[in-house]
């Protein structure tokens, strides 16, 4: 189906990959790749066929370097810039997807690109990912979700100090800090990933698609409201 | 306790004098050219002072602090001097830091945010158990149990917020409001006042600064405008 230019989007055996690819820029993040990202990730969740979803990066360098700078400034002002955010919240329906998420990091995973990590369910990664979020080095803040999701994983200490120095956090320290679920040697990447991923999928989907639910929606609420929380979706299940 | 006003990093060493830490915390939420402070010195001293009921409250006033604060923990930091601790961004232990929460063990309750920051740092349960043995930890079980975020001495904490003080300034002040705010927030809120602070940062200079100097491959001269 893939009638886009930023990235690729195939299915295998109940598994969709989004692909994203300009690797001449590492996989910036532009505007296209986010309308194009929307797309594909509407299509993931409405075809019945699809169990999960795997985002990946094209080329050699990396996975995605982050948001491409040369766009920035081209919003015509600050109220159009927050209409077009909000008109396509990409970030909420990809967090939101009601099936398994994974991304599989190689090379550079920086600003938006660890966002769309930290946004799915599961990270893999190859031993030469490194990640980092520049934003504020640049006098810009991450705005992919980066600074809710982020701390939701690793901490609040450890998300402050990465995004406030735009330090390059290593695979080790990121297996550590329980970012990246698993390491493995660069050549297994894709092969790995996509067969976890499977496993993972094989599960009955209303399940995995509940139990999802109930993790993302319980960690907002007080104890009691995520208790009556799971109750009412467990009892779907019956 | 000093700060230096052309410094980008205030540095302030802790003492009993509680009235003065307070003090100097207020005058530096007011101050516009410090981008990051670091807290050290004698934590001991201070907890004491706070536990001796002063009637400052320099936990509430670090816990408002704009701009962001590593802690650098090195010696005691018992009870009160760890509730103040607590109420820094980023801890950094020294060595022979001992950190313990023995309110209950002598029939008191943390009154400066102990239950409440203990517990979101380390968890329910690890907090639950800090406070009710009232048992000391090491840096090495502080950092198992991430009530620390890093082992190392003063040097690896200055280190740490000399990269903090080359961000700009106001988006450092932003990550740090948006990344607390998390912990309050519903993901799609604070996904909203993220977003929202992004956009706020399209009217400073700063913000031009930074993809300029990133287009001219040359490091940002931030003003904080």
């Amino acid at each position: 189906m893939s009638a886009f230019e930023t990235l690729r989007y195939e299915k295998r055996d109940g598994v969709a990959t989004v692909t994203l690819c300009r690797p001449e820029a590492v996989n910036a993040f532009n505007v296209r790749m986010r309308d194009e990202l929307a797309e594909a990730l509407s299509a993931a969740r409405d075809d019945a066929e699809v169990r999960g979803l795997l985002i990946a990066g094209d080329g050699e360098r990396g996975f995605c370097a982050g948001a491409d700078l040369t766009e920035f400034g081209t919003a015509p002002s600050q109220a159009v810039a927050r209409y077009v955010r909000w008109a396509r919240d990409l970030w909420t329906a990809l967090y939101e997807l009601p099936k398994p998420t994974m991304a599989a990091v190689h090379g550079y995973c920086f600003g938006s690109g660890l966002e769309i990590a930290a946004l799915c369910d599961l990270r893999i990664a190859s031993q030469d990912a490194i990640f980092s979020l520049p934003e504020a080095s640049l006098g810009l803040v991450p705005a992919a979700g980066g600074t809710q999701s982020l701390p939701r994983i690793v901490g609040l200490p450890r998300a402050m100090e990465l995004a406030l120095t735009g330090r390059r956090m290593t695979t080790s320290e990121a297996v550590r800090a329980g970012f990246v679920d698993w390491l493995v040697p660069r050549e297994q990447l894709r092969i790995v990933a996509e067969a976890r991923l499977r496993e993972v999928a094989s599960a009955p989907a209303g399940a995995l698609a509940l139990v999802k639910r109930a993790v993302n929606e319980g960690a907002d609420l007080t104890l009691a409201d995520g208790l009556r929380l799971e109750r009412r979706l467990a009892a779907r299940l019956r | 306790m000093t700060t230096d006003d052309h410094n980008p990093i205030a540095q302030l060493t802790l003492d009993a004098d509680v009235a003065a830490l307070t003090a100097a915390l207020l005058a530096l939420d007011a101050d516009s050219g410090a981008r990051v402070l670091l807290l050290s010195g004698d934590w001991s001293s201070a907890g004491a002072s706070l536990r001796d009921g002063a009637d400052d409250d320099p936990v509430a006033a670090l816990a408002a602090l704009r701009i962001p604060i590593v802690a650098w923990v090195d010696g005691d930091c018992h009870d009160e001097a760890l509730e103040l601790a607590l109420a820094a961004d980023i801890r950094i232990a020294g060595e022979s830091a001992a950190f313990r929460m023995g309110h209950a063990r002598e029939g008191r309750i943390p009154s400066h945010g102990g239950t409440q920051r203990l517990t979101r740092a380390v968890g329910r349960g690890q907090a639950l158990r800090l406070l009710l043995t009232g048992e000391t930890l090491d840096a090495d079980d502080a950092l198992r149990a991430r009530l620390v975020h890093d082992v190392g001495d003063l040097e690896d904490a200055e280190e740490l917020a000399a990269g903090i003080a080359d961000a700009g300034p106001i988006a450092a002040q932003y990550v740090k409001e948006a990344i607390a705010a998390s912990a309050d927030l519903p993901l799609r809120e604070g996904m909203r006042f993220e977003a929202d602070l992004s956009i706020l940062l399209h009217s400073t200079a700063d913000r031009a600064e930074g993809l300029r100097a990133y287009a001219e491959k040359r490091k940002p001269r931030f003003e904080g405008r």
